[in-house]
């Protein structure tokens, strides 16, 4: 399989990214390499400053890498421009995360405001279909309230929303499953696996605790900034704890 | 029968399984290592515990192997029955016993030459714990396909089942991350030039 293939919705290849915090140069990210597929779960456990969201913000093309490269689906985005890597955000991506707007939306209006903001859809086409996205995940009558009115609970629903509304190919999914307990956990896991099979799309996303990982085809954890598969089927190029390289069964070719 | 605080007996859990089915001797023994993977129990204690659950009135023979005891049939007694009743209605406030030895070599590690060894011991178990983990999480992905029924609401025994899957894989990964952090933990004051032997 290429580097990049249609396939492969996502593909990290040795990136490695660290920062300056007063004269210490701390590395973050120690040639981490993975690929996410289609229908595919795949979750980042570990704890706070471990570097999932750095992980995360990597593969959306919020940052970039100090070294390797970064593919979505067949588009280097670690090369690419910031033009170039927010339309492939639009067009492709959804971040999911329980933060509310920075502008203080109606939750319809938050939900949709991935689609308004590519300007491919009328904004009555846009609230229908964040209406559908709600009616989905099962909080249909939420679209009229603002994000400070929700439940916890609530905002992860109204987050998975958010992130399928545009249909996209690859969730990046930033602790979403973080602290809702064991019955609520996995009934986020079952719509999040449910949505995936309906969109066919791919999932990376981080977790803190291993409730939430339980959610995802394949586990993977930091061991000091190395990336290692914990559970699942074995990926190729990622370090295991005695530091050899596992000969994964993707290939990695030019 | 006396159960040490927190510990499921080996008795307990072969009277319970006997309650929920009559078997053999050595239909209990592989089904106690069925349900209970990792209580380690000793090989022979469906042999050793149903004449003395019998002696006790808590259950009865009701075939003899003809020449194997392995193939002795037992059956609950109402006796053996209430035994398992008041067991499952017994409040488990009592913590598990808490007999790491990884913890206690710890305690025990005088000089660098030992953390060293002692953390080499971490890794090796935090390899152990990646296995089962792994192990874990595939029964977990196997046991909710299986349940997966667009007509039908899963019944209470797949419910509990898949909980405690779910539960035993949490187990394992926390486990395995709270080795890791203590070892992560130890190394980077071994490697910031913190040391023992003065």
């Amino acid at each position: 399989m290429a580097v990049g293939s249609m396939d492969e919705l996502l593909r990290l290849v040795d990136v490695s990214k660290g920062y300056t915090r007063g004269d210490r140069w701390h590395a973050v990210l120690h040639d981490v390499s993975l690929r996410v597929g289609p229908r595919e779960v795949v979750a980042v456990v570990g704890s706070r400053y471990e570097g999932k969201t750095t992980l995360l913000r990597i593969a959306a093309g919020f940052e970039h890498p100090d070294r390797g490269e970064v593919w979505v689906g067949g588009q280097e985005l670690s090369k690419a421009s910031e033009k170039v890597r927010a339309v492939v955000r639009g067009s492709a991506m959804a971040w999911v995360h329980r933060g509310g707007s920075a502008v203080p939306l109606r939750v319809m209006d938050a939900v949709g405001l991935p689609l308004a903001t590519g300007r491919k859809h009328g904004r009555r086409e846009v609230r229908r279909l964040a209406a559908a996205a709600l009616d989905r995940v099962g909080v249909p009558d939420c679209g009229r309230q603002h994000w400070a009115d929700l439940s916890n609970w609530e905002r992860v629903l109204v987050a998975l929303a958010r992130g399928i509304v545009g249909r996209p190919t690859l969730m990046l999914v930033d602790d979403l499953l973080d602290g809702l307990g064991p019955w609520r956990t996995q009934q986020a896991a079952e719509l999040l696996t449910s949505v995936v099979d309906e969109l066919g799309c791919g999932v990376l996303m981080s977790v803190s605790d291993m409730e939430g990982a339980l959610a995802a085809d394949r586990v993977l954890t930091f061991e000091q900034g190395h990336l290692r598969v914990i559970a699942g089927p074995p990926e190729s190029n990622v370090v295991d704890l005695s530091g050899r390289r596992h000969e994964g069964r993707t290939e990695r070719s030019a | 029968m006396k159960v040490r605080s927190g510990e499921l007996s080996a008795s307990i859990a072969v009277l319970a399984l006997v309650v929920e089915e009559s078997d053999s001797v050595s239909g209990v023994s592989r089904r106690l290592v069925e349900r209970y993977p990792h209580a380690r129990f000793a090989r022979n204690v469906a042999h050793a515990s149903l004449p003395q659950l019998e002696r006790q009135g808590l259950v009865r023979r009701v075939a003899c192997g003809r020449q194997r005891a392995a193939a002795d049939r037992y059956e609950a007694t109402s006796r053996g029955v209430r035994r398992v009743q008041r067991w499952l209605q017994d409040s488990s406030a009592v913590l598990p016993v808490l007999r790491d030895d990884l913890r206690a070599k710890l305690r025990h590690v005088q000089h660098d030459r030992d953390l060293g060894i002692v953390l080499d011991a971490i890794k090796a178990q935090e390899r152990a714990l990646t296995a089962e983990f792994a192990e874990a999480h595939m029964r977990v992905k196997a046991a909710e396909r299986a349940s997966r029924n667009p007509v039908e609401e899963p019944d209470l025994r797949t419910v509990v089942d898949l909980a405690l899957l779910r539960d035993e894989a949490t187990l394992w990964g926390t486990l395995l991350k709270r080795r890791q952090r203590l070892r992560e933990y130890l190394e980077g004051w071994k490697a910031g030039g913190g040391g023992l032997d003065g």
